[in-house]
């Protein structure tokens, strides 16, 4: 085996191991011969094959149709936005488990922040196994249960007044809500099979244990900081996954959404406003370029 | 027909366009795309079999041959009819793009007699 040959051989494992064993003898041949007798890989030659072997490790490569495509996004959107929603609500039960361990049984005296987070663990395991009905169930119930925790289970208060938004106002209460959205769209699609589904809830554990503002990270802001780089990320990656950025664009309606709501109640009620213009415009510039990446990036997946 | 194929990428182009004559092996669709567009369109191995994944997919490609050569699977491909169709709604597309420019020089031609300042 020549150094060139071993070279491509190695180029040739960003593809997965399924489609190596179809195809990586012919590709191997074609680039032998196309190589002129070259000692290494061109740049070019080899930003092709790491380019192809993730759009065919991520499935992008198979999103052919707009409809297709349309539908994956739509699916990645909904458990991408539940898996944000768990990390949100995360940090409550990540609290009381440290706080039992350190200190001892304690009664919190309310159990919102244990039965919301249940509910979106339940939603995202349904929504990953492809059971839409139960993941719709959830979610609506979990964007039920957040708004009781805020306003209590009077229905006659839930929308007297502005006040009674308030629930709206942070980003946690939006990813429930759009994923029951998303799930509902998903619904009326046709059924395409599930792959990989545990992907799903290790990902959300994941990002619940290390981004979930808690005592074991004692970061507030991790949520927001993370979801921003993710939207930088998913800009980068769009030629190779058209996907990244709408579910980017998708997650960050979650605190844009929050804070149209607060800007809304805050005219409404007449409150001394405490707005960072600066973070609005960096938040509306993050969703206009995700934007552009995904009119961009889909056209282009789309065209044959 | 024309209407009924979106239009393609060059590269997506060429390829079919180097299937239309014969089955051929990667290689000789790089080396065959090449020549049709002057050299213009020059495919990477990665871009190349990803697009005859799709085409094939589409029902654009089949393999027409598998063979072993030097202990390596070599396949051949071909056009099917739908991708000759495709091929065919494309070129005609183009051609009438074209034409709405040429037809435009040809009738702004200066008339006889009229003289064109230096």
């Amino acid at each position: 085996m020549t150094e060139l040959e071993r070279r491509y051989r190695w180029l040739l494992r960003a593809y997965p191991r399924a489609y190596r064993q179809y195809r990586a003898d012919e590709m191997l041949e074609t680039l032998l011969a196309t190589a002129d007798n070259a000692r290494r890989p061109s740049l070019r030659e080899a930003a092709a094959l790491v380019v192809g072997g993730l759009r065919a490790r991520t499935g992008a490569d198979r999103l052919g149709s707009r409809s297709a495509l349309g539908h994956s996004a739509l699916r990645l959107s909904a458990l991408s936005l539940l898996v944000y929603g768990l990390t949100l609500w995360a940090g409550g039960p990540i609290s009381l488990l440290v706080t039992v361990l350190s200190e001892g049984p304690y009664n919190p005296g309310t159990w919102w922040f244990i039965v919301i987070p249940a509910l979106l663990t339940i939603a995202l395991f349904a929504a990953a196994w492809g059971f839409y009905r139960l993941a719709i169930a959830a979610a609506i119930l979990t964007v039920a249960a957040q708004h009781g925790s805020a306003n209590g289970w009077d229905p006659s208060f839930w929308f007297s007044s502005v006040y009674d938004l308030q629930d709206a106002m942070v980003p946690q209460f939006w990813p429930a809500l759009l994923a029951s959205l998303a799930l509902l769209r998903l619904l009326r699609a046709p059924r395409t099979p599930v792959t990989k589904p545990w992907t799903w809830p290790v990902l959300g554990a994941a990002a619940a244990l290390l981004l979930a503002p808690s005592p074991i990270n004692g970061w507030s802001d991790a949520p927001l900081m993370s979801l921003c780089a993710f939207a930088a990320l998913a800009v980068i990656t769009a030629p190779i996954d058209a996907r990244m950025p709408i579910v980017a664009l998708v997650l960050l309606l979650a605190p844009a959404l929050a804070q149209a709501t607060y800007l809304l109640c805050s005219q409404q009620a007449g409150w001394e406003m405490e707005v960072s213009i600066t973070a609005i415009l960096i938040l509306a510039a993050v969703m206009v370029i995700t934007l552009a990446a995904s009119a961009i990036a889909g056209r282009r997946q789309a065209r044959l | 027909m024309t209407g009924s194929f979106a239009s393609m990428r060059e590269p997506t182009y060429f390829i079919l366009a180097a299937l239309q004559d014969e089955p051929l092996h990667g290689y000789a669709i790089v080396k065959r795309a090449q020549e049709l567009s002057n050299g213009r369109v020059r495919l990477t191995t990665g871009t190349l079999y990803a697009a005859l994944d799709r085409l094939t997919g589409e029902e654009m490609v089949r393999v027409a041959e598998e063979a072993v050569v030097n202990g390596r699977a070599r396949r051949t491909y071909e056009l099917t009819q739908r991708g000759m169709s495709a091929l065919r709604a494309e070129a005609e597309r183009m051609a009438a793009a074209a034409s709405v420019v040429r037809d435009r020089s040809v009738r702004s031609t200066p008339a006889a007699g009229w003289v064109v300042p230096a």
